[in-house]
């Protein structure tokens, strides 16, 4: 009996072991591009972070002489950007107020532009929005 | 292209400015400011205008930019020295009139998760409400030099076109897509059970009342009378439809329901015919249902624990 187990069962064998050798390959490849999608990801995000940083700290630099009722405003505005981008978890992807925070510190930025009048868009505005009411 | 307006005459209003300069796109939106002297323009340009009214006429004094895309509301707060704007770009801006009308953005507020249709003040607060795409009402106040969303209404089950206050400020009334109106209370920290035991120090809003099955397509506005209480609504069904809060019936009355509730019904409706209610209230877990006799009859539904909130502030019952 044993002896014919081997024939019988061949098929099955190959099937089992096929199956577990893909599913391995499988999740190696979905580490390797979820690790290649985080990085790209993490990269963007920090890279936009990194540009509001350096624009603040620039125009902070910029305004520090400007003791006027209006600068000062903006001076404040400044300051609140550059203390949430320092305060945003580099280290931590899991956090769960990530998109939270991240769209408070594009709304600060859209703002310290808006009072800088600086246009705060930096992509070229290609397509035609259509019309809803 | 249709021919241009000629005014009628003996039609008791007569044009006084056509502002044709200010936009590149549909204008959307109009609000005058508190005071009168002021009017805004809200674009699809992706501009608001902020236009001084003078003997001979109007003038830009501020051209308010920043929204991505079509700015669809306008709306001046009380003091009349705040503005706020919104657009499809999902955000909702808040802006502020310094001495020299030179608006000053103060917050870029993007809450929302889609389109924002509407922004409307509160009566006598800084205290803003917004209508989205996205199926909800947010209110927002201004906490340590930032304004944050304090509130997210749920409960419609598509676009919210419109929202519109109370007098008192103490309800607001939402119309939607989904073709309901739902009345929200607000309840102060600490008072009535909260939904949400942890929710600390922010008044909460509940809805009290949906109002289904009255209107036969989208509900693109509302209005709530500051005078008479009166609610008004402009639907996709070609009518305008009034509702009221109901008196309170007679005692004695068969098959008044054991709790009073705060009842909206239909004063004038314009189309046919009248709905009738024939209701019976059961109490379920957390909601008071009155429902119709017949399937697809109108229905108004309350939360539960409102209820007794309800008979203190709104003591009235349920009419057949």
């Amino acid at each position: 009996a044993d002896l014919f187990d081997g024939i019988v069962m061949a098929e099955q064998r190959f099937h089992g072991e096929g199956y577990q050798e893909g599913f391995a390959e499988g999740s190696h490849a979905g580490m390797a591009e979820g690790r290649r999608y985080g990085a790209l990801h993490g990269a963007r995000i920090g890279s936009e972070i990194g540009s509001y940083l350096g624009f603040a700290l620039t125009w902070r630099c910029l305004l520090q002489k400007c003791t006027d009722e209006k600068n000062s405003k903006r001076i404040r505005a400044l300051d609140s950007l550059i203390g949430m981008v320092q305060k945003f978890p580099y280290n931590d992807p899991t956090y769960d107020k990530l998109q939270e925070d991240l769209e408070k510190i594009r709304g600060k930025f859209k703002q310290v532009c808006s009072m800088l009048n600086i246009q705060s868009d930096f992509r070229i505005e290609t397509e035609r929005s259509s019309l809803t009411f | 292209p249709c021919a241009p307006c000629v005014p009628c005459p003996g039609a008791g209003w007569a044009c006084r400015a056509v502002l044709a300069d200010g936009h590149q796109r549909t204008v959307r939106r109009v609000a005058w400011s508190p005071c009168g002297h002021y009017l805004a323009s809200a674009s699809f340009d992706g501009t608001t205008c902020v236009w001084k009214r003078h003997e001979h006429g109007f003038e830009v004094v501020a051209t308010l930019e920043g929204h991505e895309n079509e700015v669809k509301s306008v709306a001046w707060a009380p003091s009349g020295t705040l503005l706020a704007t919104c657009s499809r770009d999902k955000s909702v801006w808040v802006w502020e009139d310094d001495e020299e009308q030179e608006f000053e953005c103060v917050s870029v507020l993007s809450a929302h998760s889609q389109d924002v249709k509407h922004v409307v003040w509160h009566p006598s607060q800084e205290l803003l409400a917004s209508a989205s795409y996205d199926d909800t009402v947010r209110l927002y106040r201004e906490d340590e030099d930032d304004w944050v969303c304090c509130a997210t209404l749920e409960g419609h089950t598509s676009t919210v076109w419109a929202v519109a206050w109370e007098r008192s400020g103490q309800r607001l009334v939402s119309c939607s897509d989904d073709r309901t109106l739902r009345v929200w209370q607000r309840s102060e920290p600490g008072e009535a059970m909260s939904l949400s035991p942890g929710a600390g120090s922010e008044p909460s809003w509940q809805c009290v009342c949906t109002l289904s099955g009255y209107h036969g397509r989208s509900i693109y506005d509302v209005a709530w009378c500051h005078l008479t209480g009166a609610v008004a609504t402009a639907c996709g069904d070609d009518a305008v439809r009034v509702f009221e809060e109901v008196a309170p019936a007679a005692p004695g009355c068969p098959e008044q329901p054991q709790q009073h509730f705060g009842g909206f019904s239909p004063v004038f409706p314009i189309f046919s015919p009248f709905p009738t209610l024939h209701c019976s209230a059961s109490v379920r877990s957390t909601s008071v249902e009155a429902e119709p006799s017949l399937r697809n009859s109108p229905s108004v539904s309350f939360s539960r624990h409102m209820s007794r909130m309800a008979r203190a502030v709104l003591p009235v019952s349920f009419r057949e």
